[in-house]
């Protein structure tokens, strides 16, 4: 559990560079642009690349600090009168979350590996080439940790569901928040 | 079974899943997936098409700013750049009644036009305009329904994330709808003022009348303390317009430029430490991950529909029924104000347009002219009970707990009703757009 934390966090702090970093790279086109008269090579190509990582590098911390988009009236009250019926639901779609994400870095991974063997990269030979590789990489690591904390959340529920005392009653991972 | 059946059944699973509780991207791919599965009875396609879309629809230049216009609505918001164009406002304002409700919604366009968000401008103006009319004896209701009817300036005057996400889905470009809501956003906010004075003519009493002497005298603030303040503030939207209005660079970049601008003024104000700096990239983090899930998710359930024959069955009984173009505008403007009452903004979007934008394609609607109309009303639901995101925001900020959730929702409807009289003028007058 501390690792999944951690890994979470660093992947989330290396996100979190990487949006500093595009700003950065995006005025320093335009300033190219319209001082020197040209555009930054390879940027349009690393945006494409950056965002992605963005995305799959905060992916799981988003989850995790409740920021995934749910709408949770139903869910809470029914949670207050009936507990056990809203762990168990929580649980089933938790589960969900494991599966589509599993799938997700599956894929992912499996891109990784055709494009670390062939060398896939985007831009144009001979003006700039940004290998895709690392993009994918992140896809599939980002989506394995959030199958993981998933997972969690469907073991926590299901550990709660059947009476199992978990220690540290972390609060439900997806907590509502609209 | 037919693409229709398929559709429908997909788009009530997708509303029970959703109001159940389950996060919303998790329902929209895995109905999606159930639904590609079923159609093609091929589970590895249903993956690969999860997988491909999981990556494909985010990974483009348009899509790399969203993070970049995030930071700079938070870096505003951490600001207290809210609070000095309001100052400024109310110094602008003071000397009419009612001049304190229109300089609350004067402030909200301007910082709607530095920040993409509706969530944003309605907590930061509870806390900054409603406990000043309130001192001014304003009628609590009308306060806080100004607040929160202004609040969704912020998604309409451009940069705005809704509109982003619209020109996703409908593929359309950014720049021409950021362009395009330009003055239907002013419109919205003129006609609130409008009302609002004359509610000052009106119901005097509502609007602190009584106070006007007082509040004269208590003025504190010079001209040329009001241009000092404004001046950082206007640079900004300077910056930002003129920059795209020149070509200097394109409305995408201008994210960019907005954020290391915004950057380099609450800097220069001296109100960001590197934590807080780091704390709102996180959220930014936050903020864009959740959104780009949203529209991974979107499109996949698009190609689904595109799967099932949805959009072309929709076509053909459409064409075969007379039904007229004016009629398909209502049908979706009451679908999307029902789902208002139930879901959040970017959720409508992303579930209404996969089936609607073909629609209304066919009759060869503008569909720049199409997203504005969208967004309005989809905001329209931001003020619907029983669940309207900008109430529960504005509730949530209120210093004074004697205010209701009622009393919010009650004085936000003649704001909702002034919203769909703008959607009136857009239909009848579609020039104010396409122009």
């Amino acid at each position: 559990m501390w690792l999944l934390n951690t890994a979470v966090t660093s992947l989330n702090s290396l996100g979190t560079i990487l949006i500093m970093a595009m700003m950065a790279m995006i005025c320093a086109d335009v300033l190219s642009r319209n001082l020197l008269g040209q555009s930054l090579p390879g940027v349009i190509e690393l945006a494409e690349l950056g965002i992605v990582s963005i995305v799959y590098l905060q992916i799981a911390d988003t989850y995790k600090s409740g920021k995934m988009l749910r709408s949770d009236g139903i869910i809470t009250a029914l949670e207050g009168r009936f507990p056990r019926l809203g762990l168990a639901i929580n649980a089933v779609f938790d589960a969900t979350g494991v599966v589509l994400f599993f799938y997700i870095a599956k894929g992912a991974q499996k891109r990784f590996i055709e494009a670390w063997e062939g060398g896939f990269y985007l831009g144009n030979q001979g003006s700039f080439t940004a290998p895709t590789w690392p993009m994918e990489l992140i896809v599939a690591v980002g989506s394995a940790l959030l199958s993981a904390l998933f997972l969690a959340s469907v073991i926590r529920n299901l550990a709660r569901l059947f009476g199992v005392s978990t220690t540290g009653t972390t609060p439900h991972a997806g907590s509502p928040k609209q | 079974m037919t693409g229709l059946e398929i559709g429908f059944i997909s788009v009530i699973g997708i509303l029970v899943l959703v109001l159940m509780g389950m996060n919303i991207p998790v329902v929209l791919a895995l109905v999606s997936l159930s639904g590609i599965w079923f159609i093609t009875d091929n589970f590895d396609i249903a993956i690969f098409l999860l997988s491909q879309k999981s990556v494909e629809t985010i990974s483009s230049q348009e899509f790399a700013v969203i993070p970049l216009f995030v930071l700079m609505g938070l870096l505003i918001s951490t600001s207290d750049i809210a609070r000095e164009t309001f100052g400024v406002a109310h110094f602008v304002f003071r000397k009419i009644a009612g001049g304190l409700g229109v300089a609350t919604v004067a402030a909200n366009a301007i910082f709607a036009s530095i920040t993409g968000v509706s969530i944003a401008s309605a907590a930061v103006f509870t806390q900054v305009a409603v406990p000043e009319m309130l001192r001014y004896g304003y009628h609590p209701r009308l306060a806080v329904g100004i607040v929160a009817g202004s609040s969704v300036l912020g998604m309409l005057i451009p940069p705005s994330i809704l509109l982003i996400v619209y020109a996703f889905i409908a593929e359309v470009s950014v720049g021409s709808l950021f362009i395009a809501a330009i003055i239907p956003g002013l419109i919205l906010a003129a006609l609130y003022a409008i009302a609002i004075l004359a509610v000052g003519k009106l119901r005097p009493e509502w609007v602190g009348q009584a106070e006007m002497a007082a509040l004269d005298e208590t003025s504190d603030m010079t001209l040329g303390q009001a241009i000092k303040l404004l001046a950082p503030i206007a640079l900004l939207v300077l910056l930002v317009i003129g920059g795209i209005y020149r070509g200097v660079f394109t409305p995408t970049e201008s994210g960019a430029v907005g954020a290391a601008g915004a950057l380099l003024l609450t800097i220069a104000k001296r109100r960001l430490t590197w934590s807080t700096f780091w704390q709102v990239t996180v959220q930014t983090g936050h903020v864009t991950a959740s959104i780009s899930f949203m529209i991974i998710a979107a499109s996949m359930y698009s190609s689904m529909l595109g799967l099932s024959g949805v959009p072309s069955e929709l076509q053909t009984w459409v064409s075969a029924s007379s039904f007229s173009v004016i009629t398909l505008i209502i049908v979706y403007v009451v679908i999307v104000i029902i789902l208002g009452m139930l879901l959040d903004s970017i959720s409508i979007i992303l579930i209404v347009l996969p089936i609607f934008v073909p629609l209304f394609s066919q009759f060869g609607v503008d569909l720049v002219w199409l997203g504005i109309l969208s967004i309005i009303i989809v905001e329209v639901g931001l003020l619907t009970p029983p669940l309207g995101i900008a109430v529960f925001v504005v509730k949530g900020c209120l210093p004074d707990k004697q205010i209701s959730l009622k009393d919010i929702f009650l004085g936000a409807m003649p704001f909702g009703l002034i919203m769909l009289l703008v959607v009136l003028l857009i239909v009848v007058f579609p020039g104010i757009i396409v122009y």
